[in-house]
């Protein structure tokens, strides 16, 4: 196996197996957790080394070839998000670590925040390598499960209620994917991305995919009209969750959303699909500054200014049609995500540090 | 083809009770049979194609023991939700929780 290979080896198992660990022995688990994202963060910054120097880069796991085995892939696109969470978990790891009053008297937020924590990490870790549409699901599961239990350790009753609330947008975001995944399968019996982009058409059956995938998916991303759950979830979770949530959770859907319709679902660009997200980019760019103009606390205020900000990252989708213009929109789209995902979870951090 | 017709009509009616529901445990039973209705369809393309196709089944079997994992989440959280008010036989809360 070469370096990059065991790179992304590291940036899903490690994690996950220190998640257990933390579990298991909570003494060591800030530890093990702080060596984990450190080590992430290496295994990112490897793997980006790899697709600057060599280009895209693809692995079979387990040698088995792609209709039926799962593909790992990482391109741009993927490197630099994966370079985003494991910055940006490092940082909150760091944050929690140092966050005064932390080791009193949550005992029981203490004992499982790290190990949610980890699962989070490994589960984006997953999503962003992955180059298969269930496996993908499973990953989505995987983040979206430990990002609730996170909101859920916030104390009180309101945190209660966010957490419920995202639960079950993320549940039925997910189901809606899972209808789409299945509906692929069933018509072109593939389930990596790649393989789909060759075959993909515009009949009945994929177009019906692409909306009910791209329906869940703006549910978990908060889109406008969609964007309900998100304020409360994010304002009231833990401050070192909310960070991690504005900067990558949500841009986890948003990085599939335009892995698939970049990719497989390219062909319906062109016909109305990408009007239609770009307007809904508008509406999320107006509607989510007009609240945060509107909102009294900070936190609320950050958590609004992030639907407005996914609302500019759904206009890649109608620059990307003209062929022209198309790498210009991702550049600019890949750009957007990061420097969002980097100014939004410095925001949260200083409002923490301040008031 | 009428396990899809099914498939669709389960689906249609998880959404409605996800949406329509007021108890959060009714919630939790939308989503499982919105995710039963997407196996549905699952095993119902297995069958479709000769020989049959191992895929979905193995699909099937990882999605079971997601939902799993996500109803013990959802139950968890939804125990430590403060339900005010009684509830009457139907299971409808008098206040919104």
């Amino acid at each position: 196996m070469t370096l990059g290979e065991w790179a992304a080896v590291a940036l899903v198992v490690l994690p996950l197996l220190a998640a257990i660990g933390a579990f298991v022995v909570p003494r060591a688990a800030l530890a093990l957790a702080l060596v984990a994202v450190v080590i992430v963060l290496a295994a990112a910054g490897v793997l980006v080394f790899q697709v600057l120097s060599v280009g895209p880069w693809r692995q079979t796991l387990g040698g088995w070839p792609a209709p039926l085995g799962i593909a790992w892939h990482a391109d741009g696109l993927s490197g630099a998000m994966l370079l985003l969470t494991a910055g940006v978990a490092t940082c909150a790891g760091a944050y929690r670590a140092a966050e005064p009053g932390a080791a009193g008297n949550m005992l029981v937020a203490q004992r499982f925040f790290w190990p949610l924590w980890l699962f989070l990490v490994a589960g984006l870790n997953a999503l962003f390598l992955s180059a298969d549409l269930f496996n993908i699901y499973v990953a989505q599961e995987l983040m979206g499960l430990s990002a609730v239990a996170l909101i859920a350790l916030a104390v009180g009753t309101p945190a209660l209620a966010a957490a419920w609330s995202y639960l079950l947008a993320t549940l039925l975001g997910s189901s809606l994917y899972l209808l789409g995944v299945s509906l692929l399968y069933g018509r072109y019996g593939v389930l990596d991305i790649g393989l789909l982009t060759d075959v993909f058409e515009a009949d009945l059956a994929s177009v019906l995919a692409a909306v009910v995938m791209t329906l869940g998916l703006l549910l978990k991303a908060a889109v406008f009209p969609l964007h309900f759950w998100l304020p409360a979830a994010h304002g009231k979770a833990p401050t070192a969750v909310s960070a991690v949530l504005s900067a990558v959770v949500v841009a986890a859907p948003f990085y599939l959303a335009v892995r698939l319709w970049l990719g497989p679902f390219a062909e319906l660009l062109g016909q109305g699909g990408a009007t239609l997200l770009g307007l809904l980019g508008v509406a999320a760019i107006l509607w989510g500054g007009l609240q945060a103009l509107l909102q009294r606390r900070l936190k609320m205020l950050i958590a609004y200014s992030t639907v407005s900000q996914f609302g500019f990252g759904m206009l890649v989708f109608p620059l990307a049609v003209d062929a022209d213009s198309s790498q210009l929109a991702w550049t600019g789209a890949v750009l957007l995500v990061l420097a969002h995902g980097l100014a939004k979870a410095a925001l949260f951090w200083r409002r923490a540090a301040c008031c | 083809m009428m396990y899809m017709v099914l498939a669709g009509a389960l689906f249609g009616i998880g959404l409605s009770g996800l949406f329509s529901a007021r108890h959060p445990l009714r919630k939790v039973l939308s989503l499982n049979v919105l995710s039963a209705s997407v196996f549905l369809l699952l095993v119902a393309v297995a069958r479709q194609s000769e020989p049959l196709d191992a895929v979905p089944h193995a699909i099937v079997l990882t999605g079971i023991v997601v939902t799993v994992s996500t109803t013990a989440v959802a139950l968890a959280l939804l125990v430590r939700l403060p339900i005010r008010g009684r509830q009457d036989a139907a299971g409808r809360p008098k206040e919104r929780p």
